[in-house]
C-alpha cells in the first residue's frame, strides 16, 4: 500500500516556496550587508535539471515576491519587467518628492507672509523747505471744494484727521480746527517740537486758529453752537 | 550559508510528501496544509538542517498536534467526519489488502502505535529518529511498532510471514 500522492498541491507549493525563498534571500542580503545575492545562494548546480514547471513556478514565486531585485537562481542578472521596475522606483521616490513639494509650499507661504505689503513699513518723514506754504495751498483747496472726504487725504492721512478732529466734520463742513491741528502735527513731525512757536494770532487765511488742539468737548460745543445758529 | 533550492525541494516532495501527509493525518483533518507549512518553513531556514527528513517529520508532527488542538474547539462530530472522509492509501488492483479496510483498522489503533507504524513503514525513519520525534525511548517505540503491527494483522486476518513459515 502506498500513501496517496495527489493530496499535495505541488504547483502551489513550488510557487509559495519561490516567494519564501526570495524573501529569505532579501533578508539575508540585508542583514549580511551583501550587495549580491549570489554570495548567499549556493544552489545553482542542478537548477537546469529540474522539470520546467517546477523551475518556472519557483522562479515565478521569486519574481512575485517583489523583493527579488536582479538575481536569479542561476546567478545571472534577471531584469524585471519595466512596468514593475518603474512602479518600484515610483514607490521609492513618492514620499521624498511629496516631502520636498510640501517644503517648497511652506517656504513660499513664509516668504509671502514676511514680505506682505504694509508689514514693517515705516513712514519716512520728509522735511520740506516751506512747510507753511503747503498747508496754505491745501487749505485754499479745501475751502474751495465741497468734497471734504477727498481733499484732506491729499495732504494728510486719514489717521491725522480722525485723531485730531475726534468728530466727523463732513456734515458741517467746518474743517478749520481739525485742519489746523493736522498742520501743527505735520510741522512738529517735520521739524521737531522745538520748531513749534505758537503765535498769538496763529492766523491762516485771516482766520484765527487755536494753537492748542481742541478737545472733544470744545468741538462738540462748537458744533452745537453752529447747529443752534442754523445753516448759513 | 545557503537556503534550500528548488532541486532539493522537489526531491523531498517526490520522496516524502505523501508519507508526510499520511503522518500528519494521524492528528488533524488538514494534513495538506500542515505539510505545506512545513515545507515553507524549511525554505525560510537560512541554513539546511542536518537531518532534513527528520526535521520535516518533527515540524509536521508539532504543527499537526497544534492543528488538532485548534480543531477540538469545533464539534466532535465535525472533526471525526473530516478525519475519516479522505482515503489514506492509493487504490490499486494488485493490493492484497483492501486500502479502505487497512485505513479503518489503523484508525482504531492508539495514536502512539499508529504514529510509529506510519513513520516507520512509509516515512522510512529509524527507531531512534521516531523516538526523538515522540520524546520516548527506542525500546518503547519498538514495542509500539510491534504491538501495532500485531493488532493490524489480527484485524485484517493477515498471518505473520514468520509464523506461516514455521507452521509449514
Amino acid at each position: 500500500m502506498v500513501p496517496r500522492t495527489d493530496r499535495l498541491d505541488r504547483e502551489r507549493l513550488m510557487f509559495l516556496a519561490g516567494q519564501q525563498s526570495a524573501l529569505t534571500e532579501h533578508i539575508l542580503c540585508a542583514t549580511a550587508g551583501l550587495s549580491s545575492s549570489a554570495e548567499v545562494l549556493d544552489n545553482t548546480s542542478n537548477f537546469q535539471s529540474l522539470p520546467v514547471p517546477n523551475k518556472t513556478l519557483f522562479t515565478a514565486g521569486q519574481a512575485s515576491s517583489g523583493t527579488l531585485g536582479q538575481q536569479s537562481m542561476t546567478g545571472k542578472k534577471v531584469r524585471l519587467p519595466d512596468a514593475l521596475l518603474s512602479a518600484q522606483s515610483k514607490r521609492t521616490w513618492a514620499w521624498p518628492a511629496a516631502f520636498a513639494g510640501m517644503s517648497v509650499v511652506a517656504a513660499t507661504f513664509f516668504v509671502m507672509l514676511i514680505s506682505r505689503p504694509g508689514s514693517g513699513g515705516i513712514e519716512n518723514i520728509v522735511q520740506t523747505s516751506a512747510p507753511q506754504a503747503a498747508p496754505e495751498a491745501a487749505a485754499q483747496e479745501m475751502t474751495d471744494t465741497s468734497d471734504y472726504t477727498e481733499q484732506p487725504r491729499k495732504y494728510f492721512s486719514y489717521f491725522d484727521m480722525a485723531f485730531l478732529s475726534g468728530a466727523d466734520n463732513r456734515k458741517t463742513g467746518e474743517v478749520e480746527s481739525s485742519y489746523s491741528n493736522a498742520v501743527l502735527l505735520r510741522q512738529i513731525l517735520a521739524k521737531g517740537v522745538d520748531s513749534w512757536k505758537p503765535s498769538e494770532t496763529g492766523a491762516i487765511d485771516g482766520k484765527s486758529i487755536n494753537t492748542r488742539p481742541l478737545t472733544n468737548r470744545e468741538l462738540m460745543k462748537q458744533l452745537l453752537d453752529q447747529a443752534g445758529a442754523g445753516p448759513s | 550559508m545557503a537556503g534550500i533550492g528548488p532541486e532539493i525541494l522537489t526531491r523531498l516532495l517526490d520522496e516524502h510528501g505523501a508519507a508526510l501527509v499520511l503522518y500528519a493525518q494521524q492528528w488533524c483533518d488538514t494534513p495538506e496544509d500542515v505539510v505545506q507549512d512545513a515545507f515553507l518553513a524549511l525554505v525560510r531556514q537560512p541554513a539546511l538542517p542536518d537531518n532534513l527528513v527528520g526535521w520535516l517529520y518533527r515540524v509536521v508532527r508539532n504543527e499537526a498536534i497544534n492543528a488538532s488542538r485548534a480543531s477540538r474547539r469545533r464539534s466532535k462530530r465535525e472533526t471525526a467526519t473530516a478525519g475519516m472522509s479522505e482515503p489514506w492509501f492509493q487504490i490499486t488492483l494488485d493490493d492484497r489488502l483492501d486500502a479502505a479496510d487497512a485505513a479503518r483498522a489503523m484508525r482504531k489503533l492508539p495514536i502512539e502505535e499508529r504514529e510509529t507504524i506510519v513513520a516507520r513503514l512509509w516515512g522510512g525513519l529509524s527507531f531512534d529518529e521516531i523516538a526523538q520525534l515522540s520524546g520516548s525511548s527506542t525500546s518503547t517505540v519498538h514495542r509500539w511498532y510491534q504491538s501495532g503491527l500485531n493488532t493490524l494483522r489480527e484485524r485484517l486476518d493477515v498471518v505473520c510471514p514468520q509464523k506461516k513459515n514455521k507452521t509449514n
